[in-house]
């Protein structure tokens, strides 16, 4: 299993929510998780362009399932989310969420290198009609 | 040695006086600043003192402790910078001091680290808002075997189970949180919070301090009339805010503090 955490401007810019590859173990609102903190504890600012990915922790499930190694991470950036929402409109007519749009960033990045046998399943875990005016904005597009 | 919390709750009691807890935030205009504000604050008649450890995330406060939190933050207050002060102010003074603050800076600095130096620098209690009893089993290992309380919020909220759980967890005193919501000064307070303090009391021996939204002399002479304790935050720090330079500040502040102490005693 794959889990793809929002690069956001880039993993080494200081605007992205990728708690997993970046962060380490605190307390923020009552769970304990990958937290993006300094190293005196302080929150992190996040950035991400999908609303629901802009947080600097992550469930506390996803950091058990990365501690127990049934999830390997991979990031995907603002850019690479919103051509993997663009492509997959084009091909499928399948408006993805930018938050699900991640994985399927991770998706294209890989697909190239597996054989044709072998099934990829990929959560689109929300809509993106809800995010049409980000992406229109982002896209440089008057909608 | 008998915690310096206990002892003032007691000292007071016994000469029927209300304990006055004024808060502020560490750091904020500055460290050196806040040792002089200590120093204000014990000789305008505060009893134990709240010292905010500023969080970038301050979820429990209002606005005004938040601008407060971020002021102390942006020069870079941090944990140890603020135990090496407690240190400095503890040679001179026998003021209980209360650690107040959220959990991740706490865990971060390491929480047996926290209690050991804490207890050395002249610390006697730690209030951690975004920690619930039930899960503060492992800071209370270290406070505990450093003779340090650990202590607990109710608010009006609160069913008896909890109020139950945090007169058997907590130490010092209970921290009854007067209103639902966050810090910050409120205009009035519902009368029914006399009735809520003493159902607490029902269920706990240990003395209660109200928080959160007193402001003025009047209300925290009201309150002290049926609480152990008035805390007295936000408030300060408007005080804080108004005044022009750091002098001034320190000025307005112990002349506030004394005008709630003196109200509390039955004055005006």
């Amino acid at each position: 299993m794959i889990g793809v955490e929002a690069a956001g401007l880039g993993l080494n810019s200081g605007h992205h929510a990728a708690s997993i590859l970046r962060g380490k173990v605190g307390v923020l609102h009552g769970s304990k998780s990958y937290l993006l903190q300094d190293r005196m504890g302080q929150v992190h600012g996040t950035h991400s362009i999908a609303a629901g990915l802009d947080y600097p922790g992550v469930g506390p499930e996803l950091s058990y399932l990365r501690d127990r190694g049934k999830i390997q991470f991979a990031s995907a950036t603002d850019r690479e989310a919103t051509d993997a929402l663009r492509l997959l409109a084009e091909v499928e007519g399948i408006i993805s969420a930018l938050e699900s749009a991640h994985a399927v960033a991770e998706v294209i990045r890989l697909a190239p290198r597996l054989r044709k046998s072998q099934i990829v399943i990929v959560n689109v875990s929300g809509r993106g009609d809800k995010d049409m005016s980000t992406v229109g904005q982002y896209l440089g597009m008057r909608l | 040695m008998m915690n310096r919390i206990d002892q003032k709750f007691s000292t007071l009691r016994h000469c029927g006086e209300k304990v006055l807890i004024p808060f502020v935030t560490a750091g904020d205009p500055d460290l050196t600043t806040t040792l002089e504000i200590l120093r204000i604050l014990e000789q305008s008649g505060a009893d134990l003192i709240e010292l905010g450890v500023p969080f970038s995330d301050p979820m429990a406060d209002g606005p005004t402790i938040q601008r407060s939190s971020e002021r102390a933050l942006k020069h870079g207050t941090s944990l140890p910078r603020i135990l090496e002060m407690v240190h400095e102010f503890r040679r001179d003074s026998e003021t209980p001091l209360i650690l107040f603050g959220y959990y991740n800076p706490f865990l971060c600095y390491g929480l047996r680290r926290l209690a050991e130096e804490g207890r050395a620098s002249g610390l006697d209690g730690v209030l951690c808002v975004d920690l619930p009893p039930e899960e503060s089993g492992e800071l209370k290992r270290w406070t505990s075997a450093e003779g340090l309380h650990n202590i607990f919020l109710l608010s009006p909220t609160s069913d008896v189970g909890r109020i139950r759980l945090v007169a058997r967890e907590g130490g010092g005193f209970i921290y009854y949180v007067s209103v639902t919501g966050v810090t910050g000064a409120r205009r009035r307070f519902e009368a029914r919070l006399r009735a809520q303090v003493a159902h607490v009391r029902r269920y706990a021996s240990l003395p209660i301090g109200v928080g959160f939204g007193i402001s003025t002399p009047q209300q925290a002479a009201w309150i002290s009339s049926f609480s152990d304790a008035v805390v007295v935050g936000s408030a300060l720090i408007d005080v804080m805010e108004r005044a022009d330079g750091k002098r001034e500040k320190v000025k307005r502040i112990g002349r506030f503090v004394a005008s709630l102490k003196r109200a509390m005693n039955g004055g005006s």
